[in-house]
């Protein structure tokens, strides 16, 4: 018994919550907002719009209201349809393009076929112009340039005309978080080196996406002196978001830290559902996997 | 020494074969006067299917090789001036030269030599000149490529080494018959697959030695300059035929047709701007031929290094190797043109430009029938049923998204995708065959539609809250009843 591997991997052992309970989705923890995609679904706008609404200035929360909404907004686009007839606004504006973007995504997945590839950029042609009216709209919100991001990255701009779209968020909200992952994105399919650039001046949490991006075409990334830099200035930060912790964690682990990674299993509990995880295509197990390696290979 | 050794190892084949055969026959007998005739019976059926498959792959490389001829057989009057050609190398060569030489429609050059009992002796010599080798080189690089195969059989080697290469094309031809037929074939193919291998093992390094021998020799002819710029224009001259001939000749001589000029046409190819840049990137880059199990051929750099050494100064004009034929080179389209069609005129003579936006107007075609189909069998029916509000009833039930969402709106503006490609492709139909547009393809395959672009009308036709009075007005005057055929 006493030389059981398993016994060392046991998560009750770490303090860890049992395999069981980890998911890789969870319903939307704001009850407002939760209550207003529940209304959207049944095609009720208003409350949708009652979320939306104060959420102006405070562009962070605006962004994550705005992809929440979005979410139910390429599920079915009647509560969108019936907002623009009732009460044509900068809100809906913005709703609208970033659900475009949703659909565009869906349309693709993870697929190569040229049908899903073709719908795919033409939804998305569909989505910038959809953004370039609620920039209108809206002249001080970043929000629609977040989103021209997302199109940017989807359908290649070259890059004179994403430093333009760049531009134009970084004066109405330079520290705008999910902005700069997207942005990340783009400079993926760019060049990696800029990309690298980009995320050694966005910070720590970027420089750890970008590490993950650039994994398989260059396997010792972790272990460079910028990454690892990186991972210890996020160690020492408090506040970390799940998805800050998911790369934390990848990175810990490639260090072999894994004392250091089953903390941050700790905080996160049991929640699965964020990134990296939901990148790989069973998001559950991959972070299971980690979890359970974490646990066999530290030292008690 | 290697080379007596190899002669040795092809005669052993014969006796491998009667061994083999012999104790096949011996089990048979011993189990017979064992008394056992259930066994007997068995034994007879296996062994004589195994005796079958070795029989025939014996029969394979005794026999002469009788590969398909595709091409032209030129005589001495007929193409005087290639004869004269090959008649001087092969005497430069110290080879006699070939019994008949044939004009193929393919990148490259070959002689070969009908043997028999293994390529033990040998009887008719051919050689093959690749009409794209004649339509791409220069005379002097054409000199080099066919000096070099010439050279293959040239006394400079040693006698033996004729008989070494001739084992090995009879060899590869044996296995290739052997592969993919019944289990007693396969089972005699693995048997002769060893056996193969030690022979190219012991024979690879002269083969190599022979390939650089042969380059040399036509160095020797041609001058280095030729040498080395044919040996990189090969690839190319491969890469630009292999495109003509996949991907325009064939498609069209597939769908009916027969293009009025076909080496004047790859001559164009050749000369586009669009694929400049693709066939530049071959010469400077030649793609690494994958070297397989039975190549001989040494690496090109290698090849190209050694003929830079030998520095053998070049003398007198070039000229274009198609000026070495006769009637301006006519004799090359009928390589890949029979006689016989066109005067049954089996196929519609088009050119070019036809030929592109016919095709073009084809892929239209497929594009739209499920749509003319659904949508009441003509273009002004679809855009009757989307004035309806029957948007709907058009669109594909039967497609999913990338990430298999079952999402109604997403796989609503999936189908949405497809209809409107669909309705292109029947607008753009409805416009040609009304004279009001036409397609044009270039050498790449890009197809360009000349003609009203009404790709915002056509969006408008099919949104949810769209409307046809765009598209309808931008067809005013048109008919909208046909059905559009191939």
């Amino acid at each position: 018994m006493v030389l059981d591997p398993t016994r060392h991997a046991d998560p009750a052992r770490w303090g860890l919550v049992p395999d069981v309970d980890v998911r890789d989705f969870f319903p939307e923890e704001d009850p407002v907002l939760a209550s207003a995609v529940k209304s959207a679904s049944r095609g009720q706008w208003r409350e949708a719009a009652d979320v939306m609404a104060p959420t102006w200035g405070d562009w962070d929360r605006r962004a994550r209201v705005t992809e929440s909404l979005a979410r139910e907004g390429a599920r079915s686009d009647e509560w969108l349809n019936n907002w623009r007839d009732e009460r044509p606004d900068r809100d809906l504006a913005v709703l609208d393009a970033a659900s475009w973007v949703r659909v565009a995504k869906e349309i693709l997945g993870d697929s190569e076929e040229q049908d899903h590839v073709d719908g795919f950029h033409r939804v998305l042609r569909r989505a910038e112009r959809a953004a370039r009216h609620a920039a209108e709209l809206a002249p001080q919100d970043p929000t629609p340039w977040w989103t021209m991001i997302q199109i940017a990255g989807g359908l290649s701009f070259d890059q004179s005309r994403f430093a333009e779209i760049w531009h134009e968020l970084l004066v109405r909200a330079p520290q705008h978080r999910a902005a700069h992952e997207d942005a990340l994105e783009y400079w993926a399919g760019q060049s990696s080196e800029v990309m690298l650039d980009f995320a050694a001046n966005a910070g720590p949490a970027l420089v750890l996406r970008a590490a993950f991006l650039l994994e398989d075409d260059d396997p010792v990334i972790w272990r460079t002196s910028l990454v690892a830099d990186a991972m210890e200035q996020l160690l020492a930060a408090d506040d970390l978001s799940n998805d800050d912790r998911g790369y934390l964690i990848l990175a810990l682990y490639d260090h072999n830290r894994f004392t250091d990674a089953i903390e941050q299993f700790r905080a996160l509990g049991g929640r699965a559902d964020g990134a990296p995880w939901k990148r790989y295509e069973d998001p559950k197990g991959t972070f299971l996997e980690y979890r359970v390696n974490s646990c066999r290979k530290a030292k008690l | 020494m290697r080379a007596v050794v190899a002669v040795a190892l092809l005669v052993g084949v014969y006796v491998l074969v009667l061994a083999v055969l012999a104790g096949i026959v011996l089990v048979d007998v011993l189990i017979f006067v064992n008394d056992r005739p259930i066994g007997f019976i068995w034994w007879a059926v296996i062994g004589g299917m195994l005796a079958f498959a070795l029989l025939s792959g014996l029969f394979t490389i005794a026999g002469t090789s009788d590969d398909e001829v595709r091409g032209e057989l030129v005589g001495e009057q007929d193409e005087p001036e290639l004869w004269a050609l090959v008649r001087r190398l092969s005497a430069e060569v110290g080879t006699r030269p070939p019994d008949r030489i044939f004009i193929v429609p393919e990148a490259n050059a070959a002689v070969s030599q009908r043997t028999r009992l293994l390529g033990l002796v040998a009887t008719t010599r051919r050689m093959y000149v690749g009409a794209p080798l004649l339509a791409c080189l220069t005379e002097r690089q054409l000199s080099f490529v066919l000096a070099h195969e010439l050279g293959h059989y040239g006394n400079r080697d040693t006698r033996l080494m004729g008989v070494v290469v001739a084992g090995r094309v009879a060899l590869i031809r044996m296995l290739t018959k052997l592969n993919n037929r019944s289990w007693y074939h396969a089972v005699v193919a693995v048997m002769f697959t060893y056996y193969a291998k030690i022979y190219f093992a012991v024979t690879a390094s002269l083969s190599r030695q022979q390939e650089f021998a042969a380059d040399a020799t036509a160095t020797r002819i041609a001058g280095t300059e030729a040498a080395v710029s044919s040996l990189r224009e090969l690839p190319v001259v491969e890469a630009a035929w292999t495109l003509f001939h996949d991907r325009h000749f064939r498609p069209a001589w597939e769908a009916g047709f027969l293009p009025t000029t076909i080496f004047e046409a790859f001559a164009g190819l050749r000369g586009s701007p669009e694929l400049r840049a693709h066939l530049d990137a071959i010469r400077e880059n030649p793609p690494q031929r994958q070297a397989g199990e039975f190549d001989s051929h040494p690496p090109l750099p290698d090849r190209i290094a050694a003929v830079t050494a030998l520095a053998v100064p070049s003398k007198g004009a070039d000229r274009p190797a198609g000026a070495l034929l006769a009637d301006n080179g006519a004799v090359m389209d009928k390589t890949l043109v029979s006689t016989l069609v066109e005067e049954l005129g089996v196929k519609r003579r088009v050119d070019w430009a036809t030929l592109s936006h016919t095709a073009a107007r084809a892929t239209r075609v497929d594009r739209s029938r499920r749509l003319v189909r659904v949508g009441g069998g003509s273009l002004g029916s679809v855009l009757d049923a989307l004035d309806e509000g029957k948007l709907s009833s058009l669109l594909r039930t039967d497609v999913r998204p990338g990430s298999g969402t079952s999402g109604k709106r997403v796989r609503r503006e999936f189908a949405r995708g497809l209809l409107i490609a669909e309705l292109t492709a029947l607008v753009e139909l409805t416009l040609a065959d009304q004279h009001q547009a036409r397609w044009e393809s270039d050498w790449l395959g890009t197809t360009t539609f000349h003609g009203a672009d009404l790709g915002a009308e056509i969006e408008q036709a099919t949104d949810d809250r769209g409307s046809t009075a765009g598209l309808r007005a931008a067809l005013a005057g048109l008919r909208l009843d046909q059905a559009p055929t191939r």
